[in-house]
């Protein structure tokens, strides 16, 4: 089994003290020969990944080009939605490939959820440490090669 | 974290320091507690929490056979 890095909680909002902590993840996102290094939001309550609009713009995406539409819900169900699979590396695990729901919003973190970053990736949150743990989903092969 | 040292202060402490003590924490962490949610404030909530069919979409994206990058010259 691979080990799993260690990560502290960031502030997003230092008016709140700790309750402004939050789990961001540095990743690297890569999409042609576009990359963006980001903090991604993890978000446990969200069933996609989510990527703001500029952020597929840095990555050089078309919006045009995209030809999936997705609906989100809550706050984001305002905004379309298309579906954009990008290269992503956290820290010095091996690239997994990402599906985005890339949204036209502008004011919401990178948000890292179900579909299908906890797919790739597990997760350990140790919130009363002010930290959590990453590391890449067990496959067959990293099992028996004790990686 | 908190010391052995404190500790063994409070304990000496009479009975009405103590529930002095106690009452000054117990408002000072209602205070932090009422802080942590403004009202009128507006909290965004930008997770998608229930959108199974923009999951299921995402799913049939990522196990599509990956289509050709580079086109042959």
């Amino acid at each position: 089994m691979l080990n799993a890095e260690r990560y502290s909680f960031t502030s997003a909002n230092p008016a709140f003290g700790e309750a402004g902590l939050q789990a961001y993840l540095p990743i690297v996102l890569t999409h042609q020969d576009r990359l963006a290094t980001i903090p991604g939001l993890l978000d446990t309550g969200a069933m996609v990944n989510v990527l703001p609009y500029q952020v597929g713009i840095e990555l050089g995406a078309i919006w045009e080009h995209q030809t999936t539409t997705l609906r989100l819900t809550g706050n984001l169900a305002q905004f379309e939605a298309r579906g954009l699979l990008v290269s992503a590396a956290v820290g010095q695990f091996a690239p997994v490939r990402l599906a985005f729901a890339w949204t036209r919003a502008t004011n919401v973190p990178v948000l890292l959820s179900h579909v299908n970053f906890f797919m790739e990736f597990d997760v350990c949150f140790y919130r009363s440490q002010l930290a959590f743990e990453v590391r890449p989903r067990e496959t067959s092969s990293s099992a028996r090669s004790g990686k | 974290m908190i010391s052995a040292e404190l500790l063994t202060t409070l304990r000496t402490l009479s009975r009405g320091e103590k529930l002095h003590i106690l009452q000054v924490l117990v408002s000072e962490l209602a205070q932090e507690e009422a802080q942590l949610l403004r009202p009128g404030g507006i909290y965004p909530i930008w997770s998608p929490y229930d959108a199974y069919e923009a999951a299921d979409t995402l799913l049939t994206m990522l196990n599509a056979p990956k289509p050709e990058t580079h086109a042959q010259r």
